[in-house]
C-alpha cells in the first residue's frame, strides 16, 4: 500500500466519522428544550409564569397583562361582562366571612354565589393581581365549568 | 268458543252502556254542561271556532285558556288562522271579509286560509258571501321518534305492561335546553316539564326562551321516551356551583332521580374525592339524601393520557414514551385545542408542574404555567384556537417538585398519541355514590364491543367503573339525526330506573341501585369490568326472546293469556303464558308428599316472573327456600295444546330429577 492510498483511507474513515456524529436524531426528544434553562424558549424561560407572590391562574395572569383583554378573553373563551371577569375565588379556610365581605367591598368585585370556602364572583380585571395578593385568598381561577362529553 | 266470545261480548258492552247511563244521569242530576246540543253550534262553523268565540265573549283570558286547552293556534290575543271553505266554482268575497277585519293569506281550490277575528268568526260566516264552512287549518301530525333503546333495554315490556314511570320525579341537570318548544309540540317531550335555571345566584323557573345549547333537550327526550309518565325537571346549570344549587333544588322538591349527561375535569385526581363543593361532593350529597345520580363516564377514552412523571434523561420534561416527551395532537385550522392537565396532589400543592404546546416545527405557541405554592390546585389548562392544521405536541414540565407524581391528561376536543383508555373516567362519574354509564352502539347492543370512545376505569383510586352500560347511536328528533356518546347512554339508566322506582315506589336508593345492577346483562369480563360495568342496561325481569312462530297466533286467536295445568314427579304444576306467546308470567308448584333427598315437602307456592320462551322452550330457575331448588325444563309440541318436560328439584343438596306434562286449559 503506498502513502497515497494511505491517505485515501484516513480521509474516508474521517468523511464517514464526521457524517456519522452530524447525523440527525429520529428520536423528537432531540427537538426538545434541554434542561440548560439557556437553551428554553424564550416564554418557558422567563414566560409569563406568574410572579411567586401571585395566586392567579396563568391563564388569569395573562388576562390581566394583557394590553387588549376583551380580545384575550374573548379568543380563549372566558367570560367578561363591563370590564369584570367571572372567576372561581378559594379564600383560606381560616378566613372570617366578614374578612370575605370586606376584600368583596374593598376589591369592587360582585359576589354571584358561594359555597363554603369558594365563590363565583365579577371581578374587575384591574383588580385580578391585587386580589391574588391578599393573605385570606388561596387561589383565583376560571370557574370549573361542566363539559358536554 | 263463540257462545263464549258472545257472552264476554255482551258483558263489556253492557258495562259501558251501564257506565254511560249512570254517568250522564249524575251529570244531569248536578246540572253539569257536559254535552253540546248541535243545535246550538252555528252550522257554518267547526264546534271548535264556535266555542272559541263564546269564550272570547268572556274575556280574552278565557279564550286563551280555550285555545292552549285544544292546542289552538291563535296569531294573537285577538286573532285566529282558520280556512274558509266555498261552494265549488264560488269565490268568496275578499273585501267584504276585510270590512270585518279578516285578510287572506293564501288560497287554493275552494279553500282560503285566512286571519280573522276571534270575535267576529260567526258574523263573517254569516256576512261574507261566498263563504260555506269556516274550520281550522288541517296541520300535520308530528310523529314523535322513540330511542331505539327503549326496545332493547326492556323500556317497550314495562310500557305495555301499563309501567311508563309514572308518579316518579326525574331531573335532566344539563348546560342547554335549545328546541325545547320544538321537542313539546312535536311530541318528543311533555308540555308539563318543569323548567328551572341554577346559573344565577340561585335557581328560579325560566321558559329556556334563548337557549343556543341542544344537549338537554336531545338527553330530555331519551328519558321521555323511557319513562313517558315520569315528572321532567330540567335544570340548567353552569358550574360547579351551579351543580350544587340544582342538586339542592332536586333534594327540596322531592327529584328521586337525577341525570347528568355532563362532565368535569380538573376538579379532582379522579379518584371520587370530595374538594371545596366539586362534582363529586354534589353527587354523594344527593345519594345520601336518597337520590340516584346517574351520570355519563364521558367519552375520552381515545383523549386520554395517564402516567406517573419520569425523567430518565433529565431534561425537565416527562418522557411520554421512552425518551419521547411529546403527546401528539393532529388539529386542523380553526380548531380549539382544549388539554387538562392534573396531577395527584390535590387538593392544593406547592408540587408545580406546566403544560406547554408545541407546533410541528417545535415552536412553543401555547403555555399554562400557574405557580403552584401550596394554596392553588394541581391543574393547570391550555386552550389554543390552531391557526394552521398540523401535529401539535404536548409537553408536561416539571418546575418544582419534590416527588414525580401521576399525571392525568384530558385532550377535550381531540384523540391524543399516545392514548391511555384506562383510568379515562371523569367525574362526578368517578364518586362511589353515582350510577357512571358507558356506551355501547345501539346496533351492537348484544354483542359490543363498547364504543371505542367510551371512558374506561378504574377511578384513579382503584375503583371498578363504570356500572353499567347504555345505548347509543339511537334516534334523536333533537338532533335530527343519531345521538352518539355517554350522554346518550345515561339517560336510558336514568329513565329505566324511574320505571323501576314506579313499580317499586318504597325502594331506596340502595334498592334501586341494586336493581340496575344485578339484572344487567353480563359482559366482558364475568362480574363488574372497567369496560362495560356490571352488563349492558337490562330491566328486571325483561327477557329478550325469540318469538314462536304458532303459540302468538294461538294465543293472538284468544286474544287473552292462556293457562296450563298438569301432573309431575312432585305432584302437580300450572303455568300462565302471557298474550304475546313469548314469555311465561307465573308458575305454581304444588308438591304432594314429595320426597327429596332428608325432606318430604307438601304445598303450594305461586312465583310470578318473565321466564323467555325460545324456540318453544323455556327454563324456569328458582330457589324455594335456602334448602330447596327448583328447576324446570320444558318445550310445547306443536298443536300448541301440550307441553311437556324435565324438572330437577334439589334438596339439601340431593338432586331429584323427574318429568311433567301439562295440557293448556280450553
Amino acid at each position: 500500500m503506498n502513502l497515497h492510498s494511505l491517505l485515501l483511507i484516513i480521509l474516508v474513515i474521517l468523511i464517514l466519522g464526521c457524517l456519522t456524529t452530524t447525523k440527525k436524531d429520529s428520536n423528537a426528544a432531540s427537538s426538545l428544550p434541554e434542561k440548560n434553562e439557556d437553551t428554553f424558549p424564550d416564554r418557558i424561560k422567563k414566560g409569563l409564569k406568574p410572579p411567586k407572590e401571585l395566586k392567579l391562574s396563568s391563564i388569569l395572569y395573562e388576562l390581566a397583562v394583557a394590553p387588549e383583554p376583551e380580545k384575550f378573553a374573548k379568543k380563549h373563551d372566558i367570560f367578561l361582562t363591563t370590564g369584570k371577569v367571572r372567576v372561581f375565588v378559594s379564600f383560606n379556610p381560616a378566613s372570617s366571612n366578614s374578612e370575605r365581605d370586606k376584600l368583596a367591598e374593598n376589591f369592587n368585585f360582585m359576589v354571584e354565589k358561594k359555597s363554603n370556602d369558594i365563590l363565583r364572583a365579577l371581578v374587575p380585571i384591574d383588580r385580578l393581581i391585587p386580589l391574588s395578593k391578599e393573605s385570606a385568598v388561596w387561589s383565583i381561577r376560571l370557574p370549573d365549568r361542566a363539559i358536554k362529553p | 268458543m263463540i257462545g263464549s266470545r258472545c257472552k264476554k261480548f255482551l258483558t263489556v258492552s253492557g258495562t259501558i252502556l251501564a257506565l254511560n247511563f249512570i254517568f250522564f244521569t249524575f251529570a244531569s242530576a248536578k246540572d253539569l254542561n257536559m254535552v253540546m246540543k248541535k243545535g246550538d253550534i252555528h252550522p257554518k262553523l267547526s264546534s271548535s271556532l264556535w266555542e272559541l268565540e263564546k269564550e272570547y265573549e268572556k274575556g280574552v283570558m278565557a279564550a286563551q285558556a280555550y285555545a292552549q286547552s285544544r292546542n289552538l293556534r291563535t296569531e294573537s290575543p285577538d286573532k285566529i288562522t282558520v280556512y274558509l271553505l266555498s261552494e265549488s266554482g264560488t269565490i268568496i268575497d275578499e273585501t267584504s271579509l276585510q270590512d270585518y277585519g279578516g285578510e287572506i293569506i293564501k288560497s287554493a281550490d275552494n279553500v282560503w286560509k285566512a286571519i280573522v277575528p276571534i270575535n267576529l268568526i260567526e258574523t263573517i260566516a254569516d256576512n261574507v258571501k261566498g263563504i260555506s264552512f269556516i274550520k281550522l287549518p288541517d296541520r300535520g301530525i308530528p310523529v314523535a321518534s322513540e330511542s331505539e333503546g327503549v326496545g332493547l333495554t326492556g323500556a317497550s315490556f314495562y310500557h305495555s305492561e301499563g309501567n311508563t314511570g309514572s308518579g316518579v320525579k326525574v331531573a335532566v341537570i344539563d348546560i342547554g335546553f335549545a328546541g325545547l318548544s320544538s321537542a313539546i309540540s312535536a311530541g318528543e317531550l311533555p308540555n308539563t316539564v318543569v323548567m328551572i335555571d341554577c346559573t344565577g345566584s340561585s335557581c328560579v323557573p325560566t321558559s329556556f326562551s334563548s337557549e343556543t345549547v341542544f344537549h338537554g333537550t336531545a338527553v330530555a327526550e331519551i328519558v321521555h321516551d323511557m319513562a313517558p309518565e315520569s315528572a321532567l325537571y330540567l335544570i340548567k346549570t353552569y358550574d360547579t356551583l351551579d351543580l350544587k344549587d340544582a342538586k339542592d333544588y332536586a333534594i327540596a322538591n322531592g327529584i328521586k332521580i337525577i341525570n347528568h349527561s355532563v362532565v368535569y375535569s380538573n376538579t379532582n385526581f379522579y379518584s371520587g374525592e370530595c374538594y371545596n363543593s366539586n362534582p363529586a361532593c354534589t353527587a354523594e350529597d344527593a345519594y345520601s339524601n336518597g337520590i340516584l345520580w346517574v351520570n355519563a363516564m364521558g367519552n375520552y377514552a381515545e383523549q386520554h393520557y395517564g402516567a406517573t412523571y419520569t425523567d430518565s434523561k433529565d431534561y425537565g420534561f416527562h418522557n411520554v414514551s421512552g425518551a419521547d416527551w411529546n403527546i401528539n395532537i393532529e388539529a386542523s385550522e380553526g380548531d380549539i385545542i382544549k388539554v387538562k392537565l392534573t396531577w395527584d396532589a390535590w387538593p392544593t400543592t406547592d408540587q408545580d408542574y406546566d403544560l406547554h404546546l408545541f407546533d410541528s416545527n417545535i415552536n412553543l405557541v401555547e403555555s399554562s404555567m400557574t405557580r403552584q405554592t401550596g394554596t392553588q390546585p394541581p391543574t393547570e389548562v391550555i386552550y389554543y384556537s390552531v391557526p394552521a392544521t398540523g401535529t401539535y405536541h404536548l409537553a408536561i414540565r416539571k418546575y418544582s417538585a419534590t416527588s414525580d407524581h401521576r399525571l392525568a391528561v384530558f385532550s377535550l376536543e381531540h384523540d391524543t398519541d399516545p392514548v391511555v383508555a384506562s383510568s379515562s373516567i371523569t367525574s362526578p362519574a368517578d364518586a362511589i355514590g353515582v350510577m357512571a354509564v358507558g356506551a355501547i352502539d345501539y346496533e351492537n347492543w348484544t354483542t359490543g364491543p363498547q364504543e371505542s370512545f367510551s371512558s374506561q376505569g378504574p377511578t384513579n383510586d382503584g375503583r371498578i367503573k363504570p356500572e353499567i352500560s347504555g345505548p347509543d347511536n339511537v334516534t334523536s328528533d333533537t338532533y335530527g339525526a343519531s345521538f352518539p356518546g355517554t350522554s346518550a347512554a345515561s339517560p336510558h339508566v336514568a329513565g329505566a330506573a324511574a320505571l323501576i322506582l314506579s313499580q317499586n315506589p318504597t325502594y331506596s336508593v340502595s334498592q334501586l341501585w341494586n336493581a340496575l345492577t344485578s339484572s344487567a346483562a353480563d359482559m366482558g369480563s364475568s362480574g363488574q369490568d372497567n369496560i362495560y360495568g356490571y352488563g349492558r342496561l337490562n330491566l328486571p325481569n325483561f327477557h329478550p326472546y325469540t318469538a314462536m312462530p304458532w303459540i302468538p297466533l294461538l294465543l293472538l286467536y284468544e286474544d287473552k293469556r292462556s293457562e296450563w295445568t298438569g301432573s309431575a314427579g312432585f305432584g302437580e304444576l300450572s303455568f300462565v303464558v302471557d298474550s304475546t306467546g313469548t314469555r311465561i308470567t307465573e308458575i305454581t308448584y304444588k308438591w304432594i308428599e314429595f320426597s327429596c333427598g332428608p325432606a318430604i315437602r307438601n304445598g303450594t307456592i305461586t312465583y310470578t316472573g318473565m321466564w323467555p320462551i325460545t324456540n318453544n322452550q323455556f327454563t324456569i330457575e328458582g330457589t324455594i327456600d335456602p334448602n330447596f331448588e327448583m328447576t324446570l325444563r320444558g318445550s310445547f309440541d306443536q298443536t300448541g295444546t301440550h307441553a311437556s318436560g324435565t324438572y330437577e328439584a334439589t334438596s339439601y343438596g340431593t338432586i331429584c330429577p323427574g318429568t311433567w306434562d301439562a295440557a293448556l286449559l280450553q
